[in-house]
């Protein structure tokens, strides 16, 4: 390397989303839906630096005109796979750094469980095993940061399900993320985030039909645009789960649809719940993603400390990393951090929340790979951003808490 | 007598609780089930495949998600690397899985081994064999064959997940 990043510099390509001119992204996991920025475009040596570049939770709390007080102690569940060895001391210097009060396991505020509800199982000692979970530990890294920006209150809890559900697209991979859902909220969670995606089929879309009145359970709705218009990726397809999109933030109120964000039409369901009959016909009566969205871009990502690398490859330090893995743990840290839980079925208040509750985003479009024309069950909006719902951004990213 | 009229009884009501209840799926058997080569592909340092099952109409049957396949040849068995943690799959026929098989292309003679079949060997020991991607016999690179976990493929079918 030339020498050390320029971190001023970096930051100010993030508020600017101009940091992919001269850097890449790559994906952390093959059903992680996160991009970390890269050193190098085409490279995968992540673009680490000593100090944060990415965005910070104050500035998310003031493109989302977050109050000022979070006094919540509500428990934000994060499911992911594998073990993170340096998961509570890497969350130690991400909340110091950006002055958010200790949440440590010593003190109870951090729970580290396994989704059969005992404690983790060690990190893995195989190759592939130990390589698989350095990967995920950016996932995971970025889910507990996030959920932390969105709640500064709140406790954590990571429940962590086998690290081959990293790489595995079948339905023993679902059922080990149905099952972690039912055991973080059988210890106590009240948002739960999945920022992981799998193919839908036919028996995780009616088996593991995840819905929990009173739980906010959200999911990254993908990272790939517009997906096709006939499945959205499970758990974001269920109608009892919150979808969240993504957007491109470069300042409070200047919001555009990521360009990757997923968004699509789940035929196996009619509707989400609460969704009412104008979004739905986008899909032609079937159940449209996104509900809701937030910065999302890894152009204007944020920032992630990691440093778990048990390969020996040199630690991640601060990253900057985007994908709907970021906004997913964000939005469920807000419905904890707001607390008004009781009427909550999948996304059904949003739907039932003012307009204001929400900034409305209405530019961009996510049809790099797919086209809304090309499918005559999605109409224009599921791919491109316009007032009111859309499938990028759903009905747009939180202003405040009203929504939640 | 009275333990007649009881079988009696029983039979007769055998055909109303087929009837209402779908039967619990079954281990798959080769006879349960097709399966399918594609995507074929081969370059310099890396040879691909696709190897997709399908259940035949009707059936419902279980398979560790774990691909239950050897690879042979001339040369005998090269290693084996396959993904999956253990866990156990539904097979439908709106449901197929798939499972990719690569290989390193050998890039000197002495690191070439010889493969012509592969088995696919079911829970309930039954057997299926077949040639390797394409017929005939061919040359991979000694460190072996690598299979993804079955994955799930997209195929609901007509009124699927509604219900």
């Amino acid at each position: 390397m030339a020498g050390q990043p320029d971190v001023p510099q970096l930051h100010q390509q993030v508020h600017s989303a101009t940091l992919l001119r001269n850097h890449g992204v790559r994906p952390v996991c093959a059903h992680c839906q996160s991009l970390v920025v890269t050193s190098t475009p085409g490279g995968s040596a992540p673009l680490s630096t000593a100090a944060p570049a990415g965005y910070s939770p104050a500035e998310l709390a003031a493109a989302y005109s977050l109050p000022a007080n979070s006094s919540s102690r509500a428990t934000i569940a994060l499911i992911g796979a594998g073990v993170d060895g340096n998961l509570a001391a890497d969350l130690a210097v991400y909340r110091s750094t950006f002055g958010l009060p200790a949440c440590t396991v010593e003190s109870g505020c951090l729970r580290l469980l396994d989704y059969t509800g005992g404690t983790q199982v060690p990190p893995q000692t195989g190759d592939e095993g130990k390589a698989i979970e350095e990967q995920v530990a950016e996932e995971t890294s970025l889910d507990v940061d996030m959920a932390s920006a969105a709640c500064p209150s709140c406790r954590l809890m990571y429940v962590a399900v086998p690290w081959q559900d990293a790489i595995d697209d079948n339905d023993v991979s679902t059922g080990d993320f149905a099952q972690a859902v039912h055991t973080a909220i059988a210890a106590g969670a009240s948002a739960v985030s999945i920022s992981y995606g799998y193919t839908a089929d036919v028996t995780n879309t009616r088996q593991f039909a995840l819905s929990h009145k009173g739980v906010a359970i959200t999911a990254s709705s993908g990272d790939e645009g517009f997906n096709g218009g006939v499945h959205e990726s499970w758990p974001a397809d269920l109608p009892g789960v919150i979808a969240v999109g993504g957007t491109s933030l470069t300042a409070p109120g200047k919001e555009t649809a990521w360009s990757l964000a997923g968004s699509g039409c789940e035929t196996a369901f009619p509707k989400a719940n609460g969704q009412p009959k104008a979004v739905t016909a986008a899909c032609n009566g079937h159940r449209a993603a996104s509900d809701v969205s937030a910065d999302a871009d890894p152009a204007t990502g944020v920032a992630v400390y990691d440093t778990y690398a048990p390969t020996g490859d040199g630690p991640g330090n601060w990253l900057v990393i985007g994908g709907t893995s970021a906004s997913s743990p964000y939005v469920a840290g807000l419905y904890a951090r707001a607390g008004h839980l009781a009427d909550v079925d999948g996304p059904n208040t949003l739907y039932a929340a003012p307009k204001t509750a929400f900034n409305d985003v209405t530019s961009g479009n996510n049809e790099s790979f797919h086209q809304c024309t090309d499918f005559p069950g999605s109409a224009a909006a599921v791919c491109n951003a316009g007032p009111g719902w859309d499938g990028p951004t759903g009905l747009g990213s939180p202003h405040g808490l009203a929504a939640f | 007598m009275k333990k007649l009229a009881l079988a009696l009884a029983g039979l007769l009501a055998l055909p109303t609780l087929t009837a209402a209840a779908s039967p619990p799926p079954v281990p798959c058997s080769v006879n349960l089930v097709s399966f399918y080569y594609g995507g074929f592909s081969q370059n310099l340092s890396l040879g691909s495949f696709d190897l997709t099952l399908l259940a035949h109409d009707g059936v419902t049957c279980t398979l560790p998600d774990t691909p239950l396949i050897t690879v042979g040849g001339p040369d005998g068995s090269p290693p084996l690397h396959v993904d999956g943690r253990g866990g156990t799959l539904v097979l439908r026929p709106n449901s197929p899985l798939h499972a990719v098989i690569s290989y390193n292309t050998p890039d000197l003679p002495e690191n070439a081994l010889k493969v012509s079949f592969l088995r696919l060997s079911m829970p309930d020991k039954s057997l299926r064999g077949t040639y390797f991607g394409t017929p005939g016999v061919l040359d991979i690179n000694k460190n072996g064959v690598f299979v993804t976990a079955w994955r799930t493929g997209l195929g609901l079918g007509q009124g699927e997940g509604t219900s």
